[in-house]
């Protein structure tokens, strides 16, 4: 009983007394530097935010066209611009491919440098990205 | 600044106008520069942690998604950076011994305290506060200067409710005892005339 009324007067005596002391203010630049300091961060940004020149939109209306384009018949002709079946695909049967072998290892060697060298390219965008967030 | 006008400018500042976060800024500099200045106890410093506090607000301001208030996402911000800038500086804690306190000696720090000018008894506040645990004095000062709820203190701080309760006590403590020896000249010659 004594300890809850003398909890009580110590928040009540925390409650008046902290409230008098008066707030603090930064220096007066201080929203003025901050907001340069912001203004220059986000120039920096905007430098560095890699923008691709179509768009992933762009790159869906362009694909569309390309389709309406090659396999759509025109009115005039009633029939598709292209047909697969009219090609005459016998010329890869002429192509002669040089007799060279490869040896496993210089085969896997391949396939790894170039696996490292994609894993590098994504790993080196994350990096600069993060440099600059 | 209300919690709709912030939510105002926040919205303009995700669209890119950089100029709607001075308003932010010049609403809650001083709020987050006392909570900073409270903690690192330096004027410097404190001013260090506002800009980066601010810095940090805007580069993650499209993450705020206004279940709590701006001003306790601030605090948060500031709260964590206060004690990493601590951290870095490996400031000394300093402890104090606190016995269990009674009510008597309530009124007699009261009594001296009011018979103190108001803007020298601030003063002497202000100074006392300073020599508590930086946690301590932050809560103190969240929960009576700022008169935050339990609630939004455990959501800056990240502390149990249980914990918070505890600290609190004591810190309430350990500012009374602290402020009983920095007017206990006061108290002497109080008691002395009586």
């Amino acid at each position: 009983m004594e300890e809850i009324k003398n909890n009580n007067e110590l928040d009540a005596f925390a409650k008046k007394y902290v409230k008098e002391i008066k707030l603090e203010s930064p220096s007066k630049d201080f929203t003025t530097s901050l907001m340069s300091k912001i203004v220059s961060e986000h120039q920096i940004k905007n430098v560095f935010t890699a923008k691709a020149l179509i768009s992933k939109k762009g790159w869906f209306v362009i694909f569309l066209f390309v389709l309406v384009v090659i396999f759509i018949p025109f009115e005039s002709q009633e029939k598709s611009l292209v047909s697969f079946s009219n090609i005459d695909f016998s010329f890869f049967n002429k192509i002669q491919i040089p007799n060279f072998s490869i040896s496993n290892a210089v085969l896997c060697a391949i396939l790894f440098f170039g696996l490292m060298f994609m894993a590098q390219v994504v790993f080196l965008k994350n990096h600069f990205n993060k440099r600059f967030e | 600044m209300t919690h709709k006008n912030d939510q105002i400018y926040i919205d303009k500042v995700i669209k890119g106008d950089i100029n709607a976060f001075a308003y932010l800024v010049d609403a809650y500099k001083n709020m987050v520069f006392s909570l900073a200045f409270k903690m690192t106890k330096n004027r410097e410093e404190a001013e260090e942690v506002s800009q980066d506090t601010f810095i940090k607000a805007y580069k993650n301001i499209n993450k705020f998604k206004g279940d709590s208030k701006f001003s306790t996402w601030l605090y948060r911000i500031t709260y964590h950076g206060s004690l990493d800038n601590i951290k870095k500086n490996k400031k000394n804690k300093n402890t104090l011994e606190i016995n269990d306190i009674t009510f008597n000696q309530i009124k007699s720090v009261e009594n001296i305290l009011e018979g103190i000018e108001r803007k020298e008894r601030a003063k002497i506040m202000n100074d006392c506060l300073l020599q508590l645990q930086e946690k301590e004095r932050s809560l103190i000062w969240m929960f009576y200067y700022d008169e935050l709820s339990l609630r939004e203190i455990i959501e800056i701080t990240e502390i149990s409710e249980a914990n918070l309760k505890v600290k609190l006590h004591r810190a309430r403590k350990k500012l009374l005892a602290i402020v009983e020896k920095n007017v206990e000249p006061e108290l002497i010659n109080h008691y002395g005339r009586n």
